[in-house]
């Protein structure tokens, strides 16, 4: 799933350890998150969104499904 | 900091446990080996407790050492409880659990089909060395499943 967590990560000045330590998982999952190698559970994906102060919608991008109307 | 005092805490539980258990079986299988002259399989057992008291001192360190370091504590406790790599174990485990089952039944099959003569009876040798390959080959598939998804996933 791609998301905007570098951009908004490095928008306000936070390591990506400093990330990591406020949502209660370790560095290598943020890189994981990041690089879109890894999708986060339900939870972990509103916390990152209120650390950034905003929606998971805007933080994480779910694909369009091809083919079947919205 | 509630939640890591109870993490902590649980640490020091299981730790204590641990030497409990280990204690019993240590003292047990002396007890029973200065009274009785059989000792039945007393080295396997006592090398159980020790080693189980062995663990129980790991685990008392680690808590004297988060109680020490709570900066520290908390970084082992997010790597303990970080969702990816609980993820990553979970699946590495299942693989380790099929592959010691498929080895486990192959030997299993293999010893079934030996005694109807229908396979090579196993030798002592390569009945010790199977086993050793149905217990080390899991241990090793978890081991590089883990390795190669924190690598590259």
């Amino acid at each position: 799933m791609e998301n905007r967590l570098e951009a908004l990560r490095v928008q306000l000045g936070w390591t990506q350890q400093e990330l990591a330590e406020r949502v209660g998982v370790s560095r290598q999952t943020i890189i994981s998150l990041e690089r879109g190698r890894y999708d986060p559970s339900i939870r972990l994906a509103f916390k990152l969104a209120r650390q950034f102060g905003a929606k998971i919608e805007d933080v994480f991008i779910y694909p369009q499904e091809g083919g079947r109307d919205a | 900091m509630r939640d890591q005092a109870s993490w902590a805490m649980s640490i020091l539980g299981r730790g204590l446990v641990a030497m409990a258990a280990g204690l019993v079986v240590v003292v047990a299988v002396v007890a029973l080996g200065l009274l009785s002259r059989h000792t039945g399989p007393g080295r396997l057992a006592l090398s159980v407790g020790m080693l189980q008291l062995g663990l129980g001192i790991v685990r008392l360190l680690q808590y004297a050492y988060i109680r020490r370091h709570p900066w520290a504590g908390w970084r082992m406790m997010m790597w303990e409880r970080d969702e990816r790599l609980q993820l990553i174990r979970a699946r590495a485990g299942q693989r380790a659990f099929v592959t010691s089952s498929a080895l486990a039944i192959t030997l299993l099959l293999w010893a079934s089909l030996a005694s109807d003569f229908r396979l090579p009876a196993l030798s002592s040798d390569a009945l010790w060395f199977s086993l050793v390959v149905v217990v080390v080959v899991p241990f090793l598939v978890y081991i590089g499943s883990v390795t190669y998804e924190q690598t590259f996933k």
